[in-house]
């Protein structure tokens, strides 16, 4: 299962799945026609691929291992789009007919599904620690927060 | 014969999983993005919330026991299924956000300082404000330290199993957050993105609240800084490039800065802070 779920094939399969459901979200709430949407979600699709692609070598040859494929397809993508790559215009332009939130939501819609084996396990946590978390995480974003607005300050920028 | 069936029922669990999903998604969307002004903040709610909920809701554990019809479409084994897809359908995301970053790129390096450092300011945050409350209000024991000295993703849990091992009290308190994290994780911290983010800017930097939107698992990131993209939609596509840039950071760092950091940091204030309570 495990050596399925990391194949090549499942990858890209999956992915080519997830980028086509996103055009139902793209084109309801974004009000942009599957039509517009398809060479800007066939340039996700490829940037997507050729990460998926890399970290597959990598992780044959067996260097840079820890790093997810998420990371590499982000590369690709930020590196066919700074201004001045041949291209990046065009990638710019295409790639702005599929909405960022229209690609979360088929994530979220598995996540939500998986998630809901968890929640058997939820009811053995106190609610005293389900309730901390959410103060935990406040502390994450203003110690994070803070920092940043302090350094952006002395910095003037 | 027979293996040819078991391969056809496991195809069968795709096609419903998948059209569930279909659901899920075609739902969502139509609900679209919703903005709500509570007193002096805005709460925004978007697509890829309801899609979390709506997933959580249609589960065997939950709708499915009353509504029996569900589960025959959604299963135990439809749900357990689902997993792999999660990390898979990243990609697309992923590529997005790629090209959301490439045009921010020079902004990034300008901003290339406050946006790495300010990643370390994201374990004391936990620790300070989680372990006073953990002692004082909620009256735990040490389950408080692994509860408090991270966002408790899955870097934490490897963290808390190697210094104090999985039956520790510590162990369980950071299991219990990650398990929380899981299941509702997501919508706090487009709670967290909406309200913090359209309250705070006064005073702070639009760009320094984008980055703290850094830590946690990539869903937890985006619907964060989602949230706060919605409230500022002249610089969204900066927002997001900076969310998931210091998002990258955090988990290059995290294993590490947890162990020598993060976790002494809890332990300390915690020895301090119920020594404190006992006296008092």
């Amino acid at each position: 299962m495990a050596s399925l779920s990391s194949s090549f094939m499942f990858q890209a399969i999956a992915a080519l799945i997830a980028a086509l459901l996103s055009l139902i979200g793209n084109a309801i709430a974004w009000h942009i026609p599957v039509l517009d949407a398809l060479p800007g979600i066939f340039i996700i699709y490829a940037i997507a691929l050729a990460g998926i692609a890399i970290k597959q070598a990598l992780d044959k040859i067996g260097v840079l291992k820890q790093i997810p494929a998420f990371a590499w397809i982000m590369l690709v993508g930020l590196i066919v789009s700074i201004p001045g790559v041949p291209g990046a215009d065009l990638v710019v332009k295409y790639t702005n007919n599929v909405a960022f939130l229209a690609t979360c939501t088929p994530i979220l819609a598995y996540a939500g599904i998986a998630a809901s084996r968890d929640l058997p396990r939820l009811k053995q946590v106190s609610w005293k620690l389900a309730i901390l978390s959410l103060f935990v995480w406040i502390g994450a974003f203003l110690g994070a927060a803070i920092i940043a607005q302090i350094l952006i300050a002395l910095l003037g920028l | 014969m027979t293996s040819s069936h078991v391969a056809n029922k496991k195809f069968m669990s795709y096609i419903k999983l998948h059209i569930a999903i279909i659901l899920i998604i075609l739902v969502s969307e139509i609900i679209g993005v919703q903005k709500f002004k509570v007193w002096v903040t805005t709460i925004t709610l978007f697509p890829m919330l309801y899609a979390v909920i709506l997933g959580i809701i249609i589960s065997p554990n939950l709708l499915g026991k009353v509504v029996k019809p569900l589960k025959s479409i959604i299963s135990d084994k439809e749900a357990g299924l689902a997993s792999p897809f999660i990390i898979a359908s990243l990609a697309p995301l992923a590529a997005k956000y790629g090209v959301l970053t490439g045009p921010n790129v020079p902004k990034l390096i300008q901003y290339g300082i406050p946006l790495i450092v300010q990643n370390f300011g994201v374990q004391p945050g936990c620790a300070l404000l989680g372990v006073p409350i953990g002692i004082f209000i909620f009256k735990l024991g040490r389950e408080v330290i692994g509860a408090s000295f991270d966002i408790c993703r899955e870097p934490a849990l490897g963290v808390v199993n190697q210094l104090r091992g999985p039956d520790s009290p510590e162990a369980l308190g950071t299991l219990s957050v990650y398990i929380a994290g899981t299941i509702y994780g997501t919508l706090w911290w487009a709670i967290i993105g909406s309200v913090l983010g359209s309250s705070l800017a006064k005073v702070f930097n639009v760009y320094a609240l984008a980055m703290a939107c850094g830590p946690g698992s990539a869903s937890m990131s985006t619907a964060c800084a989602t949230a706060m993209s919605l409230v500022f939609p002249e610089l969204k596509d900066s927002i997001l490039a900076f969310a998931i840039a210091s998002n990258l950071v955090s988990g290059v760092i995290a294993v590490w800065y947890d162990t020598i950091v993060g976790f002494p940091l809890a332990e300390k204030l915690y020895q301090v802070l119920s020594r404190r309570r006992k006296g008092g």
